[in-house]
């Protein structure tokens, strides 16, 4: 769709997004591609869920108990993960990542769905704010069955998941650590290798490949610098978060 | 508050507390409002609102920066995500380089995160 729309996008995120987007329903690196679309499907009807209405605009979101608005493919488990990372980021506890651990998914699970969840939300974000329709998912998930290694030199930190930090990256990464800063935002997917080197490209030409520039020479961008800025720090607040 | 990185070196700068909401909403910036008034229709998922301020930018700024204000939004409807749902915290020297502004705003009122690993509500 975004390829045969009339609006004008740069070349680079187009390609990005077209990237991205081929790749939800194939098969994962701990997820297989008919987990990834149900993902990817729930993520998107997580919007319509009331209970998750009732917990935004409640003080506390663990206060309220109930059932989520689900579309029946995914363990309830998965489904909390998917619904509170899509509707309600802001206000996640370790205690909750904790408590979405011991229900039955993997660390790597989640990074894995993390980020899927979170590129399925982003894609739709921009596809909604340029008045194009949702890109459109299959009808079927890619068969096959995912490697599920864990990459060396992961270990617990900087935040409540394991990383791998840029000293103890192996080949898994690639040149992951190369192509862009070693922030902590940037470490924080790469207990799933695939899914870091899946996210990043994408979020690189949304916004920028190096976030720590200060002038955009050589990027190619309609709005400034300081307007990119203002941006950012205006959605990160509405989403509650001051990262 | 004003702050940017190019700000730092263009001038070109943006008011934060307008950023986080606590403003009278342009920061300052060219089209500010505008910028402004797009990012709360996307995030609050109003479409028709959505489509009107999408044909202002264009009117008023063109259509490649329309595309790219939206790229922003759909960026930091990810970055953020990925940061609450792993506890990263935001590095040291990034803190320590940011407490004067984080106190003046009451971020850390908000976000405990800052100061380690505490519970939130």
């Amino acid at each position: 769709m975004i390829d045969t729309s009339p609006l004008t996008v740069r070349d680079d995120l187009k390609s990005a997004l077209t990237q991205a987007w081929s790749e939800v329903a194939r098969t994962g690196d701990w997820l297989s591609g008919e987990q990834r679309l149900a993902i990817a499907n729930e993520a998107r009807n997580a919007w319509q869920c009331k209970l998750c209405q009732r917990r935004k605009e409640a003080l506390s979101p663990y206060a309220i108990k109930g059932d989520h608005d689900h579309l029946g493919a995914l363990p309830n488990a998965w489904v909390e993960a998917v619904h509170r990372i899509v509707t309600d980021s802001g206000r996640i506890t370790e205690s909750w990542y904790a408590s979405t651990i011991a229900a039955g998914i993997t660390e790597d699970e989640f990074i894995e769905l993390l980020s899927l969840v979170t590129i399925v939300t982003g894609a739709d974000t921009f596809m909604g704010a340029v008045g194009l329709p949702p890109l459109m998912l299959p009808a079927t998930g890619e068969q096959g069955a995912p490697p599920r290694r864990r990459p060396g030199g992961a270990k617990m930190g900087p935040g409540w998941t394991p990383t791998v930090a840029p000293e103890d990256a192996g080949p898994e990464l690639g040149d992951f650590y190369e192509t862009g800063p070693a922030a902590y935002i940037r470490r924080a997917l790469t207990l799933v290798p695939g899914e870091a080197n899946r996210f990043w490209p994408l979020l690189n030409q949304l916004y920028l490949g190096n976030p720590l520039r200060v002038e955009l020479e050589g990027v190619e961008r309609a709005i400034s610098r300081a307007q990119m800025e203002f941006i950012a720090t205006r959605t990160s607040a509405y989403l509650d978060c001051f990262y | 508050m004003r702050l940017s990185l190019s700000g730092e070196h263009t001038g070109d700068e943006y008011t934060l507390e307008d950023a986080i909401g606590k403003g009278s909403g342009d920061g300052g910036l060219p089209r500010g409002k505008l910028l402004n008034d797009f990012v709360e229709a996307v995030c609050a998922g109003d479409a028709a609102r959505t489509a009107t301020v999408r044909q202002e930018i264009i009117k008023g700024m063109g259509e490649a920066a329309m595309v790219d204000a939206a790229a922003v939004i759909a960026a930091f409807n990810c970055y953020p995500r990925v940061a609450d749902a792993t506890g990263i915290p935001l590095e040291e020297a990034k803190a320590a380089a940011t407490e004067a502004m984080r106190t003046e705003l009451g971020l850390d009122e908000l976000d405990s995160r800052f100061f380690g690993r505490g519970e939130r509500i």
